[in-house]
């Protein structure tokens, strides 16, 4: 197994999770999950686009889905620096939640949730633990240590 | 970060920013609506492979209560079996009365149909602006109320559905009883606001009370559970919904003739 393919197929059972279950949090902490892995450039591409296409899925502005996406690659890093990368992912995870529901609700029109935003919070923390699990044990069992770019073409 | 890696992080996050303002101004919407048409299969394509995903993964972990839903199945089939054949009866009879009054069902709606695209906590659907949908409007599936559309663009809408903690309807049931249905994430639907001497048993129907803007007697659910006693003022119930909200691929939109 290709680390190509193991990234690719893991996005799509994302997606599929996000499609069919609901919410944004599957293919976030699996973004993240890999980037606490990996922090090559070509995530952040990757991340832009994914981010694109999930906007045009929910409905939402153009840029919304990336630009937390991102920012919240960018607030992981800084509290990776003060802890373990499994703790940094907890309070990342619940942070774009928050930052993101916010943003949902108030800009894009809504009212707040709290039962369904705490839920999905839930959902996106059991998934980027996962996720994190998952990407570590392929990390040292499977995928090569090249660079991110290299593996994905990116 | 390394400094290598703030140069490549930047330029998406800066391009993310620039596109946010751009389409807030309204600048974007016609490449939206290109990409909405283009993607509308794929979302599609992922949220059916989503469903036959779940329901084997689901069914593991609901073996008890699939045992005990089964039984209760076996009952009420039996149960409607006997209804089945004076249902026959009955229809006939409509029948023949329909055509000598000269009725006809749904004379002032038209349902259209509309592929279900995904579920977030709106239900996405296939059918936007250009098909004719405006805000407000109800959805349903036969004679069940599933939601109204809370957002419309050029080739999709989300649905707000009943099960949202949000969402409420005035509602009555077969009974006659009067209340209010509230979406409720964790219980279904719950049935509230009912004069604790209204009658009120598990197993009622409950409907949408007759209102401007959709279609009448479309059905809310049936009453599982009733809570509350003489002491307390109203009475609640939990609504079980009739569809599997998360099991919907078609649905219809009412448009007034």
């Amino acid at each position: 197994m290709s680390a190509k393919f193991c990234f690719w197929y893991l996005l799509l059972f994302a997606f599929i999770l996000e499609k069919s279950i609901g919410g944004t949090y599957f293919v976030f902490s699996f973004l993240l999950s890999w980037f606490s892995q990996r922090r090559e450039g070509g995530i952040f591409k990757v991340t832009f686009f994914v981010g694109l296409l999930l906007d045009l899925f929910s409905q939402s502005s153009f840029g919304a889905h990336s630009l937390f996406f991102l920012l919240s690659f960018l607030f992981f890093s800084y509290l990776t620096q003060r802890m373990s990368l499994f703790f940094a992912l907890l309070p990342t995870i619940f942070l774009f939640t928050g930052v993101y529901e916010s943003y949902i609700l108030f800009f894009q029109g809504g009212e707040i949730v709290p039962s369904f935003d705490f839920f999905q919070g839930l959902v996106g923390l059991v998934f980027g633990v996962f996720f994190f699990r998952l990407i570590s044990f392929l990390k040292e069992r499977i995928i090569l240590q090249e660079p991110l770019q290299l593996q994905f073409g990116l | 970060m390394d400094k290598e890696i703030r140069s490549s992080f930047f330029f998406p996050l800066l391009l993310s920013i620039l596109l946010l303002f751009s389409d807030r101004t309204g600048l974007l919407a016609p490449p939206r609506a290109f990409l909405e048409r283009l993607c509308s299969p794929l979302q599609f394509a992922l949220y059916s492979l989503g469903k036959k995903i779940k329901s084997p993964l689901g069914s593991l972990f609901r073996l008890s209560v699939l045992e005990e839903e089964n039984r209760k199945l076996e009952e009420e089939l039996a149960l409607a079996l006997s209804k089945l054949a004076e249902l026959k009866r009955l229809k006939k009879e409509n029948e023949v009365l329909r055509k000598q009054l000269g009725v006809f069902q749904d004379d002032n709606w038209e349902m259209i149909p509309a592929l279900v695209l995904g579920r977030d906590r709106f239900l996405k659907i296939n059918r936007g602006k250009r098909g004719g949908v405006r805000e407000g409007m109800v959805v349903v599936r036969e004679n069940v109320f599933l939601g109204r559309i809370v957002k419309v663009t050029d080739f999709a809408s989300l649905v707000q559905l009943v099960l949202d903690p949000n969402f409420k309807i005035l509602a009555r049931t077969e009974k006659g009883t009067k209340g209010i249905v509230v979406g409720s994430y964790q219980s279904g639907l719950l049935l509230t606001k009912v004069l604790t001497d209204a009658p009120l048993s598990s197993g009622d129907l409950v409907y949408a009370r007759n209102q401007e803007g959709m279609p009448p007697n479309l059905l809310l659910g049936r009453i599982k559970k009733v809570f509350g006693g003489e002491s307390q003022l109203f009475w609640e119930a939990e609504v079980e919904p009739i569809f599997d909200f998360s099991d919907l691929e078609v649905v219809f939109i009412a448009f007034p003739k």
